[in-house]
């Protein structure tokens, strides 16, 4: 095997090879932080580009946007409080914070760093272990899904800060807009008022583009003042050495959790970062700083979703399933390239697989190296006049909500997201309990009803499956943590 | 603030009862899964809103009697975003009839007036300049469809 990924190294940095790797990369970070743009449709729109090309460079180029785009969407959550992706929603929680108050090059460098964490861990871990995550991942049924589900869900708890009654009630709304459409095991339509547009439901990124981008637009241009701009004070520079270090046990320990999460069919890089940022929340000693700017609450979220790149490729490559939408692409591509998953890929296209899991290693090299170089130019955003960029950023949401299903009914969502989310931050209810439960409340919804078929009506499911059991009591211990902390906060 | 409290209370508690009511009326016969049905979440997630919101106008009814200072919620500069809210939503309105250019870059001259922009220049040049670069961006280098409109631009 050794050999072969040597081979595969020479091949990445090759230069018939490299270059597609370097602009994969480069064009995936600059497609990550634009709002609305998603890893799934930057590979997408890239893809017919690759059917001429040599199988190599065609993976290369498509995998090096997807780890690309996946760290791309902590730049403009960051420093713009606009996750690029919906992966990134849970980097803005903290990374905003920190850009807030002067520490912009900090948090990118940190994001920067724990990406590479996570995609170098979850490149290695599908090297080493595909066989046996692949294994792991098929035992994963419908409530199994639920109890994962219901353990991203006791986020909420933990996300809403000072109030959590109205987090609370801010992700029970996410669960109703999650409801509306065509129910996911009968197809009747819910809430739909006989509205064709309303039956596939509310879209993710319309969603989130309203809430976070467009509402944070209307109380900048609330609070503005003639030649105000955000708050920089770049000279903190990046995260040193020591503070990495300190940072390196939370990256790892997400960056596994991202692994397995991604190999997981169904579950992607949003659901691993939501997980992961909750999973280090709870096991934190520091847990109190979460929400306020902390660096282990960009560390965990980054390092999750970048750890989903390597883990999505497990099914797919060993089983032939993808394991998130941008893997059901590359399985595209893989077909039109003349490969057919599965375990015969790996001896009979062997130099073509570890040429793609070196060029993944060099991928994340080059990632860290561009998100490092790039930091001064990435906070040169924040420095725009806030009258000059406003407008931009509104002309870059409606664009990106439009450009999902090329629809101006998905800009109608965005705008009225992007009232209720300005209207939400008036009364001080966080934003991020909704995108969390829209995204998790269909996979919750879904799975459990699945659950309750499969079992004839009964509930055994809950306690007679050991990953359930496990899912379900991480999700109990990181609720009663919640109400502890919060309980101790009213009383100090 | 409380007082605001008291209002979003009573707007989750108007919706989750709406949402509550509205399971009342799914009417499944065609397909159905015997246990849980498409009523089970919804009306969950509905009864659960409305606890949470009758908990917390119950709390804001505490505080209410105990702070006597109310904060204002809306800063002197709400016009803006009110402004900014109307001027999405009318190009939201023309921009498949006016195509993504033109209406893109009236767009950003409305935004920029809201600001208070004044100068001639700036107006014409920073609109034309950030719609044509994201047009570049999205339409020709991502192929991403953008509106045309009728003058096809």
């Amino acid at each position: 095997m050794i050999d072969l990924l040597v081979q595969g190294l020479g091949t990445a940095l090759s230069p018939q090879v490299f270059p597609f790797l370097f602009f994969g990369v480069m064009g995936g970070i600059a497609i990550g932080s634009l709002p609305g743009l998603t890893a799934t449709m930057g590979v997408a729109v890239l893809l017919p580009l690759t059917f001429g090309m040599e199988s190599t460079r065609a993976l290369v180029l498509l995998v090096g946007i997807y780890i690309g785009a996946i760290y791309g969407g902590s730049i403009s959550a960051i420093l713009l409080k606009t996750p690029g992706t919906p992966a990134a929603a849970a980097t803005v929680l903290d990374g905003h914070q920190m850009a807030s108050r002067g520490e912009a090059a900090k948090a990118l460098s940190i994001s920067a760093i724990a990406s590479f964490v996570g995609g170098m861990v979850s490149t290695i871990m599908l090297i080493s272990f595909s066989p046996i995550l692949a294994k792991f991942a098929l035992r994963f049924g419908a409530p199994e899904y639920f109890a994962l589900a219901v353990f991203g869900l006791s986020i909420i708890a933990s996300i809403s800060g000072k109030h959590p009654i109205k987090g609370l009630l801010a992700g029970m709304f996410g669960l109703l807009v999650a409801t509306v459409g065509l129910d996911p095991v009968t197809s009747y339509p819910r809430f739909t008022f006989n509205q064709m547009h309303l039956y596939n439901g509310f879209s993710i990124i319309p969603v989130l583009i309203g809430l976070f981008a467009l509402s944070e637009a209307f109380v900048q241009m609330e609070n503005f003042r003639v030649g105000s701009k955000i708050d920089t004070n770049f000279k903190r520079g990046i995260v040193s050495l020591k503070e990495t270090i300190g940072l390196l046990p939370t990256m790892l320990k997400s960056a596994l959790m991202g692994t397995i999460i991604g190999s997981i069919p169904g579950a992607g890089a949003d659901i691993a970062a939501f997980v992961t940022y909750n999973e280090a929340r709870r096991s934190s000693k520091n847990s109190k700083a979460f929400g306020t700017g902390c660096m282990e609450g960009i560390a965990a979220p980054e390092a999750g979703n970048n750890g989903v790149t390597g883990g999505a490729l497990v099914p797919l490559l060993t089983l032939g399933v993808p394991g998130d939408a941008v893997a059901a692409i590359m399985l595209g591509a893989l077909i039109i390239q003349g490969l057919q998953p599965g375990p015969l890929l790996f001896t009979q296209n062997a130099d073509v697989i570890y040429g793609l899991f070196a060029s993944m290693l060099v991928g994340n090299v080059l990632m860290l190296a561009l998100g490092l170089l790039g930091v001064k130019l990435f906070c040169r955003v924040v420095e725009i006049p806030k009258r000059v960029i406003i407008p931009v950023i509104i002309t870059l949401s409606v664009v990106g909500a439009y450009s999902m299903n090329n629809s101006v009914f998905d800009v109608w969502v965005a705008l009225g997201f992007g009232v209720i989310g300005y209207l939400m931050q008036k009364v001080e209810m966080p934003a991020s309990p909704v995108i969390l439960a829209v995204i998790l409340g269909p996979m919750a919804e879904s799975n459990l009803r699945r659950a309750v078929l499969m079992y004839q009506g009964h509930y055994d499911f809950l306690w007679s499956r050991p990953i359930t059991v496990l899912f379900l009591a991480l999700a109990a211990i990181s609720l009663f943590s919640s109400w502890m902390r919060a309980k101790k906060e009213r009383n100090v | 603030m409380r007082r605001a409290d008291a209002v979003a209370a009573l707007v989750f508690m108007s919706l989750g009862g709406a949402a509550l009511y509205q399971t009342t009326l799914f009417d499944q016969t065609l397909i159905t899964d015997n246990y849980l049905g498409a009523t089970f979440f919804p009306r969950m997630v509905a009864i659960a809103m409305v606890i949470m919101a009758i908990s917390l106008l119950w709390g804001s009814r505490k505080t209410l009697t105990e702070e006597g200072d109310e904060k204002t919620m809306f800063g002197p500069g709400i016009l803006r975003p009110l402004a900014g809210a109307v001027i999405v939503g009318v190009y939201s309105w023309a921009l498949e009839p006016l195509g993504f250019i033109i209406s893109t870059v009236m767009l950003n001259v409305a935004i920029l007036l809201t600001f208070g922009v004044k100068k001639i220049p700036l107006l014409l040049i920073l609109p034309t300049t950030a719609t044509l670069i994201i047009y570049w961006v999205f339409y020709k280098l991502l192929t991403v469809p953008l509106p045309e409109g009728i003058f096809f631009l």
